[in-house]
């Protein structure tokens, strides 16, 4: 018996094909990502026939099928299916791959949010940016073009680096700006990632102290990747967090097991 | 329910218009003041703050705080104020003629509900207006020591201490004063009462639908309730809010006798607090999938018990709102009647727009959740802009609650 969990964000799209063995045992069968374009209902389209053929598996052995992330809907309109929340989705793919998990911080393109579980992985708090893409993926591909520096650069920059740059954390334009100033101040580029990746965890931590998150954290999207990110958090929250080793899938891996529940 | 509101709201607006062609005076009152009088005075009673919500619900609010940004009002100032101030200075895409529907010829400044706008937005204007009389009526904040516990939504507190019910008393008799100059009547005591019982018989409907709401299953859509702060606030003396608000009890009684509800099937019951983005049909889209609301704070804390025998302290009870009362001098009651109606939690609407509202919700969340094991969601949500609330952000916030509750 199979489901599928496809993960719509503003970066990638994401899908999980997961499966429940003959003992009951729910197994991760295949995974894919690939960029989300315009034609969402094309992309919806492509990323589940692909992820059928990489299983092995015709339409008819899938159960059911999930959609979330901001193009959930789509999903639904274009392969059928339920919507589940991210926030749901998250949880549940966090709780699957660290039993032990009591909270998740989720860092995609363009949202960031912070949950807490409770023993059994329900949901029992949580915080999301509202307006502001400060804190999300999208503030660091900003800052990249930027600086002219690759994005997956900046985690390692940042564990070299002992000066951060003061930058706020408030806007992702007006610290674009701040960026350029520094620039041309003469601040050495090492020194404005390392700013920007403690402006950046202090936005993401600010949204786990609300919910209450202060220990067995899993660190879920894309931007978990960044270890100096991770690092940075681990800081400002003063515990380690688990990273699995694909967290850009989590959501769509949530959205797989509730599609087999 | 919908077409009758529509009806009352006719004959409300028709009443204004009459009355200002008879030269009567046109007089500008906030939340929780005592509109009553405007009744016993025939005075054309219109509410900048009911106004903004209209213009909002039917999309002109974001033209006019766009005006009166322009005119360097502040983009985090109250939305009322905004849309109030966009009216006057561009009346020609206001609704109703601008001006809040009507030039005012006083503007009653009162601090009774609204402990830092309502003043202040009353000066901007009487700025704005040349020869704007302004009479202030101040109203204590209620605490505990004042007023004992308080029964929510009657507004019926253990006490009252003697020097403030003095204090707010003697202003309500000035203010009859000035509108006796105004008007050139003198107080007629016959019409007061007669004018008092209608508002007792519409205040205890509303008490009684208040009652009812939390039925199960609940019995009226938010979409219909959410019209009531206006009865609640301003025309409870109206005969044609008692005739709106008897037949609404009617059909609610009739509805909850039957069984009836706003949903199919009801999945979850939310209580919602914070003033209502009324630009939004969020209720709408939760109600058709079976999340239904039969707690709702801002719009019953619109209501109050007038009492016929006791005008001018149901006067004085007014401004005891949420807003303006300590919390734990309400909590109790509030908590006794979230426990009835039976929550699986509620959404709280942070008001940027509204400063007052929002300071209180975080506590306001732990007390749910603390007293009744109620879980909240609180949803940023200016009342008037609808370009301060990405709504799909909203409904994914409220979905991932939702799911949590179910």
């Amino acid at each position: 018996m199979y489901g599928i969990g496809i993960d719509v964000g503003s970066a990638y799209t994401k899908a999980v094909l997961a499966r429940i063995r003959e003992d009951g045992q729910v197994e991760v069968v295949v995974h894919d990502v690939i960029p989300t374009k315009p034609d969402m209902r094309k992309c919806v389209r492509e990323i589940f026939e692909r992820t059928l053929k990489m299983g092995g598996i015709a339409k008819e052995d899938v159960r059911a099928i999930v959609g979330t992330g901001y193009g959930g809907k789509i999903v639904q309109l274009e392969v059928g299916g339920s919507i589940a929340s991210e926030i749901t989705c998250h949880a549940r793919g966090a709780k699957y791959l660290f039993p032990n998990c009591k909270g998740v911080i989720d860092v995609g393109g363009q949202d960031a949010k912070a949950i807490k579980l409770d023993d059994e992985g329900r949901v029992i708090g949580f915080e999301m940016n509202d307006k502001c893409a400060a804190g999300t993926g999208r503030f660091l591909e900003v800052m990249s073009k930027v600086l002219d520096v690759g994005i997956e650069e900046f985690g390692e920059i940042y564990l070299k680096t002992e000066r951060r740059a003061s930058i706020t954390n408030t806007c992702t334009v007006f610290a674009q700006t701040e960026v350029i100033s520094l620039i041309s101040q003469g601040v050495p580029k090492e020194e404005i990632i390392a700013g920007l990746i403690e402006a950046f965890a202090s936005r993401v931590a600010g949204l786990a102290k609300i919910v209450g998150i202060t220990r067995d954290v899993v660190a879920s999207g894309g931007v978990a990747k960044s270890v100096g990110f991770v690092k940075a958090l681990e800081r400002r929250l003063g515990c380690e967090i688990w990273v699995p080793k694909e967290p850009i899938i989590v959501g769509a891996l949530g959205a797989a097991l509730l599609a087999l529940k | 329910m919908r077409k009758l509101f529509r009806e009352m709201f006719q004959r409300h607006l028709s009443r204004l218009m009459e009355l200002k062609s008879r030269g009567k005076p046109v007089g500008w009152f906030w939340a929780c003041s005592p509109t009553e009088l405007a009744y016993v005075f025939d005075v054309v009673n219109v509410f900048p703050e009911q106004y903004s919500a209209y213009c909002a619900s039917k999309g002109a609010s974001d033209k006019l705080i766009d005006v009166a940004i322009e005119y360097h009002y502040g983009e985090f100032t109250c939305d009322y104020l905004k849309c109030s101030i966009g009216s006057i200075l561009n009346s020609e895409i206001a609704p109703l003629g601008g001006h809040c529907g009507m030039k005012p010829d006083f503007v009653l400044d009162s601090r009774m509900a609204c402990y830092s706008g309502h003043h202040a937005m009353s000066e901007v204007f009487a700025n704005l207006y040349s020869n704007l009389k302004r009479f202030i009526i101040d109203a204590p904040f209620w605490t505990e020591d004042k007023i004992g516990k308080i029964e929510f939504p009657a507004k019926k507190p253990e006490k009252i201490s003697k020097e403030d019910y003095d204090f707010v008393v003697t202003q309500l008799w000035d203010f009859m004063h000035f509108l006796e100059g105004l008007t050139g009547e003198k107080l007629d005591e016959e019409r007061m009462k007669r004018v008092f019982e209608v508002a007792e018989k519409t205040s205890r409907n509303l008490i009684e639908i208040a009652d009812l709401m939390i039925s199960k299953p609940t019995p009226m859509s938010q979409m219909d309730y959410r019209g009531f702060p206006l009865i609640g606030f301003y025309i409870t003396a109206a005969d044609y809010a008692l005739e709106f608000t008897q037949e609404a009890l009617e059909i609610i009684k009739k509805r909850v006798e039957r069984g009836e509800g706003v949903a199919e099937e009801e999945k979850l019951r939310l209580l919602s607090q914070g003033i209502i983005p009324w630009y939004s049909e969020l209720y709408k889209y939760y109600e058709e999938r079976g999340v239904v609301f039969p707690l709702n704070l801002y719009v019953e804390d619109t209501f109050c018990l007038i009492e016929s025998s006791k005008p001018l302290e149901s006067l004085v009870r007014r401004s005891m709102s949420l807003w303006n009362c300590d919390a734990d001098a309400w909590i109790e009651s509030v908590l006794r009647r979230a426990k009835r109606a039976d929550l699986d939690g509620a959404i709280l609407f942070e008001n940027t727009g509204c400063r007052l509202f929002s300071y209180g919700l975080r506590r306001f969340k732990e007390t749910l959740w603390e007293g009744l094991g109620i879980p909240s969601v609180i949803v940023e949500a200016p009342q008037c802009d609808p370009r301060g609330m990405p709504l799909e952000r909203a409904i994914t916030k409220i979905n991932a609650f939702i799911e949590s509750l179910l």
